[in-house]
Order: structure tokens, then C-alpha cells, then sequence
């Protein structure tokens, strides 16, 4: 499973509520652009959790993680080698 | 005197000069600065045409110069219109006409969005531009100024009795049951009854630091910036996307000793529930006010226990009242479920309830529609005649008195000790994450889809946001509408706090025997 296009997809489509994914650039402001409000930041934690198998600790809850989904990607997969 | 909110500021200037006003992150403006900038403002927008009552927009997120914006404005005694700087486009258009608005301030990035609100021709005259860039990349044909021209200005100087308090201080864009919002209009007088009361009943000192979490289109920003002004506290900004990770923003209040919190409960509740904040300490935290929606009290508890040494209360009021009652939580009783009253009124206040036959209600545990007078009560909804009259009417107990109830649309009853308990509401309204929302106005949005043949909003209730929304759509050809297709359309219209959480397709929607659609049914099953 591709993580860049899992995540990207779900924001797109789940957050943003738009069809085309070319609306999300992978370097867009996650945050600071308003996308992702604290609410969905909740329901994306459990579909990262939940897809990828993954824990995401109190402290990885931080900006630096969530910043785009370049970033979001890279925290994922980083998560995703430690534990194999 | 201080009659007009601008006092406040140039009061305190007087008093404090060398205090910090604002802090946001590491920008920091003392009392005599920011009022000089907002002086400078006032001359420039003065100049350049605004006159007495022009609404002007704040299109701007949360910093200092949106607060510089709001204060220029009053100074030139025009009336500030903040927008929600994440609110769809189509909706931000609506009301930048429906408020008449020659003048918008706002940064670049959001300045351009103005074209795509008016792909025509703008309704605007001039542009301030907030920041350090110097123009558009959007042309919009109007006059830009940009921010150097204010901070280069050698003087300052404006006439300052230019308005008088029972003019217009702010208009305050709320969820309208009919599709559109509608605007509460504040007058500064009914807006400082409000401030002076806060100031007093909470004892906001000068060493206060003070957050200001809700945004500016929101109601409880008046207490956080012009309760701060008059006491010549400082204001601490909270950055948007802190409330977004709770343990930035615990350590936010935190690191900056805040020593008064008011927002709404569901963002304690974030803290607490996804910021482990019971394993930090909040010494410096002496007051927590809370509003805009119910507290659970499971949560309440719990906030109680980490920071046993604050004070709690609990504060009510629409927009149109600012607030009109509050509660203070002095303890609670381990077997409580019940959430905390709503409480009694504030002074210059009065608030009863009245029973279907439009008596007042004195029987413990009687229900009855609160309904509001006195000081606090808004002017009514700009441009909107027809609204102001079915909500802001005349006071028919007595008759002799010129003067206008608000007619809350709250379900309340009256407890042992005289305060009172909400139950519920008589029409569509819901709150969710604090936000008031008609259930209308989605319904309303709905319908502006081509593919749907009926819909309906409903709320779910739920611990954590009060309530969720759920939509039922029935499209008129049953295969072609998908939910992703209608969220698209929804986004486009109303701001993400009213998307429905669920939406669920079905062939026909539930009627009674009048034929009305089965609210009831639908919430039910």
C-alpha cells in the first residue's frame, strides 16, 4: 500500500471534500492552511491507526508530523520501519 | 468617559504605556503602541473616505494586526464585520454584500480570494492589506493600501467624537434557519454592559494574562480582547493550529502563565482527553470561564480535579445577548449527571421564562422559553426587518416600557435556588463544538444541490461535541448522487463546522400525518 496516496486520497476526500486529488499539492500547509481543524485531526489519527496498524503516541501529536502530507507520509513510514 | 470600546484601549494606554498588549508567538505590542497603530489606522481609513457606521470587514486570521484592524476601525468609528477566515467563499460574498461593505482589511494570501468571491465585479471600494506585501496578485480594481502607507504616517490624529455608544460597534455573522446568515448588530453600548460586568464579577487585573482562544467572528472574543483592554491585561493569542494538538496548547498556557482561560468546553475537553493534561500543572491558572455549549459533567469533573485551585464558571447568552446568565461551579456532587445551570442573570440584566400561555414561570421544574432584557440585548439583525420582529419584540408584560425582549427560543426551568437549568430548544437550532447551527441552513444548502429531491439535517446527540449532524437526501434519480458529490456541493456553501457528519440516501423521507417530515422518526431509528 502506497502511504503517500492512502493518506492523500483520505484528505481529499474525507477532510477537504473535493473529487480530485490534484486539488492537494504534497507540500500544501495541512495546519497553517486550515485544512485539518482539531476534529479531523482525530478522525484521520484513527484511519492512519486503523490502516497502517499503527499507534500514534500522545507526544507524535505535534505539528512537525502533520505539517503536509509529504511530512505525514514520512512520519508513517518512519513509524512503519521501527516496527519491522 | 469610557462610552465607546476604543476607550478602553485609550485608557489603559494612558495607564500601562510600557505593558504588553498582545503577545502571538514572539511579536509582542505594548498599550502605547498599539494604540498609536490603531490611531494611525483610524486617520488612514478616515482619510480615505469611511465614514460613521461603514461596515468594514475583517477578512484576516487571528494575529496582532487583526486585532490592530478591529480597534482602527472602531477608532474611525466604523463598525467591524469579522469574517471566518476558513468560511467557504460563497458564503463570505453573501454576507460582504448583505452587510454593504465598501472596505475589506485583510493579508495578501486572503486578499486574492476576493476575486474568486466576485467573479464579476467586486462590491468593494478599498482594500487595507494587513502585512508586508504591497499588492494583490488578484486585480480587483479597487484601491489597495497597504500597510507601510499606515505605519509611515507621521501623525495620527482624528476627531474623536465622532459616534456616540448606541451606535454600532460590530456586526457578528450567526447560522440563519432560512439558508443565509444573518447579522447581530452590537451596539458599543450593549457591548460595554457586557465588558464592565465581566471586568468586575471576574476582578480582570493589569497582571492578568489572559488567552484568547475563540476566533473573532465569535462571540466570546469580546471578553478575551476588550475585558483584557479595560484592565490593562495582556492578551495572549491563542495560534489557531495550537488548538488543533493539545499538548501544544497545554503547554501554551503553560509556557506563557495564563492565569484566565475562557472558551468552549469541547476544547478542555480535547486537552484532557487527547493531551494527557492530568499529569501537568496549571499553577498560574486562576480562572476558567466556559459558553457555548454544555459541559459534561464527567469532563468538568475531571477538569476540576487537575485545577482544583481555579474558578469555574459557567457563562450562557446567545449573540444577541452576548451573555445574559452565568453559573459558578462551586462543586459538584460525585453522583451528578445533570449538567451544571445556566445560572441567573448578569446585572444590568434581566432573564425570565415564559409558559405557553406567556406567563412568567416562578414553579421549580417548570418548563418555559427563556426570553431576555435589559442592556445586553443586540439591536437586532441588520438589513433583516422581518427576523429582528419575530425575534427582538416588544415587551408586552409592559407595555408603558419602550423597549425590545429578546425571545431566546431556549427551553429552560427554574431550580431550588432560583437559576436556571437548560432543556432544550423550541425550533432547529443545535450547537455543536460550541457553534450554534440551523439545521435549516444545511437543509437549505441540500436543496441548492440539482440532484436532491428532499432532504433533511437532524442532530445526533453526543458526549464529546454535543451534537453530530446527519443528513438524509433523497436524490431525484436514485443512482446518480454520491455522498462525495455532496459534501462537495455542502463545502462550497457552509463553513466545515456544519457538515454533516453522516449523510444516508434513501427513497423517501418518513412524513406525519399532516405530512411534514417525521423529525422524530428520523432521529429515533
Amino acid at each position: 500500500m502506497d502511504v503517500l496516496l492512502t493518506i492523500k486520497r483520505y484528505i481529499v476526500t474525507e477532510i477537504m471534500h473535493e473529487l480530485d486529488e490534484n486539488v492537494l499539492d504534497n507540500e500544501a500547509a495541512l495546519i497553517e492552511g486550515g485544512i485539518i481543524d482539531s476534529m479531523s485531526l482525530i478522525e484521520l489519527v484513527k484511519f492512519i491507526e486503523g490502516t497502517f496498524g499503527l499507534g500514534i503516541a500522545e507526544e507524535e501529536l505535534d505539528i512537525e508530523n502533520f505539517k503536509t502530507v509529504n511530512a505525514l507520509a514520512g512520519f508513517i513510514n518512519t513509524k512503519r520501519t521501527i516496527r519491522t | 468617559m469610557v462610552n465607546l470600546l476604543q476607550h478602553l484601549l485609550i485608557k489603559s494606554a494612558k495607564q500601562y504605556p510600557d505593558k504588553n498588549a498582545i503577545v502571538y508567538h514572539d511579536e509582542k505590542i505594548t498599550y502605547k503602541d498599539l494604540d498609536l497603530v490603531t490611531s494611525k489606522l483610524a486617520a488612514t481609513l478616515l482619510e480615505n473616505g469611511v465614514q460613521r457606521g461603514d461596515r468594514i470587514g475583517v477578512y484576516i486570521n487571528k494575529s496582532i494586526p487583526s486585532i490592530i484592524s478591529i480597534l482602527g476601525i472602531l477608532k474611525a468609528c466604523g463598525v467591524y464585520v469579522p469574517l471566518d477566515p476558513n468560511a467557504p467563499l460563497k458564503r463570505l460574498a453573501y454576507i460582504i454584500e448583505n452587510a454593504g461593505m465598501k472596505c475589506l482589511l485583510t493579508s495578501t494570501r486572503k486578499g486574492d480570494n476576493v476575486q474568486q468571491m466576485f467573479p464579476e465585479k467586486n462590491p468593494l471600494d478599498m482594500v487595507l492589506l494587513t502585512d508586508d506585501f504591497k499588492k494583490l496578485e488578484a486585480d480587483l480594481s479597487v484601491k489597495v493600501i497597504p500597510w507601510e502607507e499606515i505605519l509611515k504616517r507621521g501623525d495620527a490624529s482624528f476627531p474623536d467624537n465622532l459616534s456616540i455608544e448606541t451606535d454600532l460597534a460590530y456586526i457578528l455573522y450567526t447560522s440563519g434557519s432560512t439558508g443565509t446568515p444573518k447579522g447581530v448588530m452590537i451596539s458599543h453600548y450593549t457591548s460595554l454592559s457586557f465588558i464592565n460586568w465581566s471586568y468586575h464579577e471576574f476582578e480582570i487585573r493589569p497582571e492578568d494574562r489572559v488567552s484568547s482562544h475563540a476566533p473573532l467572528h465569535f462571540d466570546l472574543s469580546i471578553f478575551d480582547i476588550f475585558t483584557s483592554l479595560q484592565a490593562g491585561a495582556t492578551i495572549f493569542l491563542v495560534p489557531e493550529e495550537y488548538s488543533i494538538f493539545p499538548r501544544r496548547l497545554i503547554k501554551f498556557i503553560q509556557d506563557n502563565k495564563i492565569t484566565v482561560w475562557y472558551s468552549v468546553p469541547s476544547i478542555l475537553m480535547h486537552m484532557m482527553v487527547h493531551g494527557n493534561m492530568k499529569n501537568n500543572s496549571f499553577l498560574d491558572l486562576r480562572l476558567i470561564l466556559f459558553a457555548g455549549e454544555v459541559f459534561p459533567v464527567k469532563y468538568l469533573r475531571e477538569l476540576m480535579s487537575i485545577i482544583p485551585h481555579a474558578g469555574y464558571y459557567n457563562l450562557y447568552g446567545p449573540t444577541e445577548t452576548n451573555v445574559c446568565t452565568y453559573y459558578k461551579v462551586d462543586q459538584l456532587e460525585p453522583e451528578r449527571i445533570k449538567p451544571v445551570p445556566i445560572g441567573k442573570a448578569c446585572s444590568n440584566t434581566d432573564v425570565f421564562a415564559l409558559d405557553g400561555n406567556k406567563n412568567i414561570v416562578t414553579e421549580v421544574g417548570k418548563e418555559g422559553e427563556l426570553y431576555v432584557r435589559g442592556s445586553c440585548v443586540a439591536q437586532g439583525y441588520w438589513c433583516d426587518l422581518e427576523k429582528t420582529e419575530s425575534y427582538f419584540i416588544k415587551n408586552f408584560l409592559n407595555p408603558e416600557f419602550d423597549e425590545k425582549l429578546y425571545r431566546t427560543g431556549d427551553i429552560v426551568t427554574l431550580d431550588e435556588k432560583g437559576n436556571y437549568n437548560l432543556i432544550g430548544r423550541k425550533d432547529h437550532m443545535i450547537k455543536s463544538r460550541g457553534y450554534r447551527i440551523e439545521l435549516g441552513e444545511i437543509e437549505a444548502a441540500l436543496y441548492a444541490h440539482q440532484g436532491v429531491k428532499e432532504a433533511v439535517a437532524v442532530a445526533v446527540p453526543d458526549e464529546f461535541i454535543t451534537n453530530k449532524i446527519k443528513a438524509f437526501v433523497v436524490p431525484k434519480n436514485s443512482d446518480s448522487l454520491t455522498k462525495i458529490e455532496i459534501e462537495k456541493h455542502l463545502s462550497e456553501l457552509i463553513p466545515h463546522y456544519m457538515m454533516p457528519e453522516m449523510i444516508e440516501f434513501c427513497k423517501s423521507l418518513p412524513k406525519t400525518s399532516t405530512g411534514k417530515i417525521d423529525r422524530k422518526a428520523m432521529t429515533t431509528n
